[in-house]
């Protein structure tokens, strides 16, 4: 769109004058100042004309590459008729998620309530099972990451928050992610325990199976609700449609939102069994969300979901993944004294090094090979490695040349 | 467009709605007989799927709706738009993000030029708050009795309604909102060493529009700088045209530390919020500049759509055309009122931001209900039911008007005929004989089943 066609040089300008000087500042020190100018399946192109492979993808947001044109025509298509819709009104766009959501999640989750962001759904879940519950207590996890609004950044394990922004909500403890921890937090004054199956932001930490199960254990035992927060897992990434099904743990609550609006829409979910039902038959209009589950954003993530399941592409990205995982480990192998580590499920992949400085010159290297990948927030020793996950098998090779050649280039 | 399939589509519709969404609010709608899936949607009007009924209307989802729906210029800008861009990435910039922020600068209150990009209301609120404590290194937070800012955890905390708070509490510590909008005297009094900012809405919206007067807005202005107080507005219904100015502060000519907006910024498509901000809080920001993230605020496409509608306001001065439309349906709602005596307690309006305060707290329901007869979409307030919100599209014409009006003065008559039968009704002995009326029907069913639940009762602790 010709409107749209600035100089890079003059978008940075008005960047740094209004929005921040700062952030660019950051990504220069990795050489990656430049400014976003499109997409051509998994790559990004800057304006310049410069392609990059994105395996950052929006903290993992892009969840489709090849396959984004589909999502494309859908939203095309509703554009013709659909709007935001009114939040009071009943909506069919809505309904029809709602149903689908139902259908494809684990066992007995039923009802939706939509929201626009990863934060917004887990402060809805907390404020759910508090009041299913009546009880106040909330338990989350040291190296947990919730999102940026109040509930989520109380239940979310980064210090500089609760320093600036606090004091944050009452009633949160965070624990280590261990089951004695976890036997020991979990009473009948809990609520709720929420929980991420793989930490991302921490170093993309998948929690270990006992773990999990000790948990859905302890929530039942003391009748407080399991909170699955799937942000950043659902709809394939894990190389399942949903990481929890991997343990077999039945959330009471689900969050999901990165992917969900297939790259054009923002759009999330909270999804609840009956149980926890009863609290919203009583308290109907007690969380209202003007721009959640709008019914564009209804009918791009209805196409979305369509597509994933269409193609099976939570298998594609534990295949990709293999293959990725299984270079990395060989690239790592051959130079210990740099990489540590390569973890993850599917397409979210840590690859952690000796010391944050090591990282940060590494995520420096594949920039300049032109491969975004940076370091987790809460661990910047890992850098994670979030692609679409319909990358192809020969798309998969050329990243690791890629990384390779990175990784060479000393 | 009436034809099987609608019809079936719509059965099915409110079906799957009831089963996975909520029950309890279909049966709320219905009560109200606005019980409709929205169909088409074209500027003031939207059509009830498998029905011939439209509506005009005057919730717009609670002002999100300043540019009409499916404003058609706005509608092609984003369609052209799928071509090139979709939600983008956060961390960088883009031409898009450039524009906008740079047209969201061009057009605030002088010393307010620097933007932070969300996607919804209630998450920008929350980042407001979080840039006031970081900024002044203070905790307390002063909002107004009847304040409505959002949902999310710190806007939930501000929340001048006892009834969304309570079932969540304890929620975040340091917060206070007794204060009436006006009473400057008492707001002094709440603020102490301690406290980080002051935030409102200019007019409560979802509290049942009071308009904020001159002299209480410059003396918080006053007070916050003497007390080194951020002062925060809450322009998120406000924004955009709706009371007849680009902002509401402008009325003032009182200028804040922070605004927020949301709502009328999404073009009627499209999510997006922002936090315009000080010189002085952009110093905080650039000092700590990973601390507030937005994954989907400020996405490519949302930028897009957000500069295409301030470009469709500006180039037809449609803040201005608010102000005169605010006038006329103003004008025409008062004399209503007089011509309908009694049934009307106070017009209270800035702009197109209009709400009707009725005299009984069960008119508010036959009047949602008889104005959907009417086909006009206007609901009261869940939590006041007697207060109705008329917040039209701000690009509503003359002729709209005099449609929006002639049904009001329809529902206004019905209303006071049914009123009158309820009050007769009450009287006699024959309880039966008043549950035979319709309407004393729908006020019993809406307030047995509905309204009352709403109201949450005490509760101890219980297991799933």
């Amino acid at each position: 769109m010709h409107k749209y066609k600035e100089t890079k040089e003059k978008i940075f300008n008005a960047y740094s004058k209004t929005i921040s000087k700062a952030k660019p500042a950051k990504l220069k020190e990795y050489g990656l100042d430049f400014a976003l100018a499109g997409r051509e399946g998994v790559k990004v192109t800057d304006t310049e004309g410069r392609q990059y492979f994105d395996c950052y993808c929006s903290g993992g947001q892009q969840v489709l590459g090849n396959y984004r044109h589909e999502v494309q025509d859908a939203f095309r298509e509703a554009l013709k008729q659909y709007d935001l819709g009114n939040f009071i009104l009943m909506s069919a766009q809505k309904a029809a998620l709602a149903k689908l959501l139902s259908d494809i999640t684990p066992g007995n989750l039923k009802h939706t309530v939509f929201g626009v962001g990863r934060g917004e759904t887990n402060d809805f879940a907390m404020k759910l099972a508090r009041g299913a519950t009546g009880r106040k207590e909330i338990v989350c996890f040291a190296g947990g990451s919730h999102g940026q609004t109040g509930f989520a950044l109380s239940a979310s394990a980064d210090p500089r928050q609760e320093k600036h922004f606090g004091p944050l909500i009452p009633g949160i403890r965070r624990i280590a992610p261990a089951v004695d921890a976890v036997e020991e937090a979990v009473t009948g004054s809990t609520a709720a325990v929420i929980v991420e199956p793989i930490q991302s932001d921490a170093g993309v930490v998948a929690l270990p199976s006992n773990l999990l199960q000790a948990i859905r254990a302890a929530c039942s035992r003391h009748g407080a609700a399991l909170i699955v927060d799937e942000g950043q897992c659902a709809f394939g990434r894990t190389g399942l449609l949903f990481e929890c099904m991997r343990q077999g743990i039945q959330p009471d609550i689900l969050t999901v939102a990165k992917g969900m609006g297939g790259t054009y829409y923002p759009i999330s979910a909270t999804i609840f069994n009956s149980r926890l039902n009863r609290f919203m038959l009583t308290h109907t209009l007690i969380h209202l969300s003007t721009f959640g589950g709008a019914d564009l954003g209804c009918v791009v993530a209805i196409a979305t979901i369509e597509i994933i399941r269409k193609n099976r592409l939570w298998d594609n990205a534990r295949v990709r993944g293999a293959e990725l995982t299984k270079g990395l480990q060989e690239l790592a192998a051959a130079d210990p004294e740099q990489f540590a580590a390569v973890r993850g499920e599917g397409l979210m992949l840590g690859l952690q090094l000796t010391d944050a400085a090591a990282a940060a010159r590494f995520t420096t290297r594949l920039a300049a090979k032109g491969v975004i990948a940076l370091p987790t927030t809460l661990d910047p020793r890992v850098i994670r490695f979030t692609p679409p996950i319909d990358i192809t098998a020969d798309q998969t090779a050329e990243l690791l040349n890629l990384i390779t050649a990175a990784m060479k280039d000393q | 467009m009436k034809s099987e399939t609608a019809t079936r589509q719509k059965k099915d519709g409110i079906k799957s709605f009831q089963k996975y969404v909520n029950y309890t609010q279909s049966v709320f709608l219905k009560t109200v007989d606005l019980d409709l899936l929205e169909d088409q949607r074209q500027g003031v009007n939207v059509w009830d799927l498998g029905t011939e009924y439209s509506y005009i209307d005057c919730f717009c989802s609670a002002g999100s709706f300043n540019v009409g729906r499916r404003n058609p210029r706005i509608v092609r800008a984003l369609e052209k738009a799928l071509d090139q861009w979709n939600m983008g990435e956060h961390l960088f910039p883009s031409a898009p993000k450039a524009a906008l922020a740079e047209k969201l600068a061009a057009i605030s209150p002088p010393g307010l030029k620097n933007v932070l990009f969300g996607v919804g209301g209630g998450e920008a609120i929350d980042s407001a708050i979080k840039m006031a404590r970081g900024v002044t290194g203070k905790k307390k937070i002063i909002s107004l009795a009847k304040a409505y800012h959002g949902h999310t955890g710190f806007a939930l905390s501000a929340i001048g309604k006892a009834v969304y708070r309570d079932p969540f509490e304890p929620l975040m510590p340091g917060f206070s909102h007794e204060t009436a909008i006006n009473d400057l005297e008492a707001i002094a009094t709440a603020t102490d060493d301690d406290t980080a900012a002051i935030i409102l809405e200019l007019v409560q919206g979802e509290g049942g529009i009071f308009v904020a007067e001159q002299v209480f807005v410059e003396g918080l202005r006053r007070l916050c700088d003497d007390k080194g107080m951020m002062l925060i507005f809450d322009e998120v219904q406000t924004g955009f045209g709706r009371t007849g100015k680009m902002f509401c502060c402008e009325h003032y000519g009182v200028y804040p530390d922070l605004f927020v907006l949301a709502k009328s910024l999404g073009g009627a498509l499209y999510p997006i919020s922002a936090v315009i901000y000080s010189d002085q809080i952009r110093t905080f920001m650039e000092e700590n500049p990973e601390l507030i993230e937005s994954t989907s605020g400020g996405s490519d496409l949302g930028c897009i759509v957000g500069c295409e509608t301030i470009d469709f306001l500006l180039e037809n001065d449609i803040p201005g055309h608010a102000a005169a439309m605010g006038d006329y349906i103003g004008e025409g709602l008062l004399n209503l009122a007089t011509k309908h005596e009694g049934l009307v307690k106070e017009v209270r309006r800035k702009g197109l931001m209009i709400g009707l305060e009725y005299t009984h707290d069960m008119m508010g329901p036959l009047m949602s209900y008889y104005l959907g007869k009417n086909g006009v979409l206007a609901i009261f307030s869940a939590n006041n039911p007697k207060v109705m919100r008329f917040m039209p599209p701000i690009v509503i014409n003359r002729d709209e008007a005099d449609k929006l009006l002639a049904a009001v003065d329809r529902s206004m008559a019905s209303v006071m005929r049914s009123s009158r039968i309820i009050t007769r009704a009450v009287k006699l002995p024959l309880v039966g004989k008043v549950l035979g009326v319709q309407e004393m029907q729908v006020f019993l069913i809406l307030f047995t089943k509905t309204v009352a639940k709403i109201i949450p009762k005490k509760r101890g602790s219980q297991a799933l």
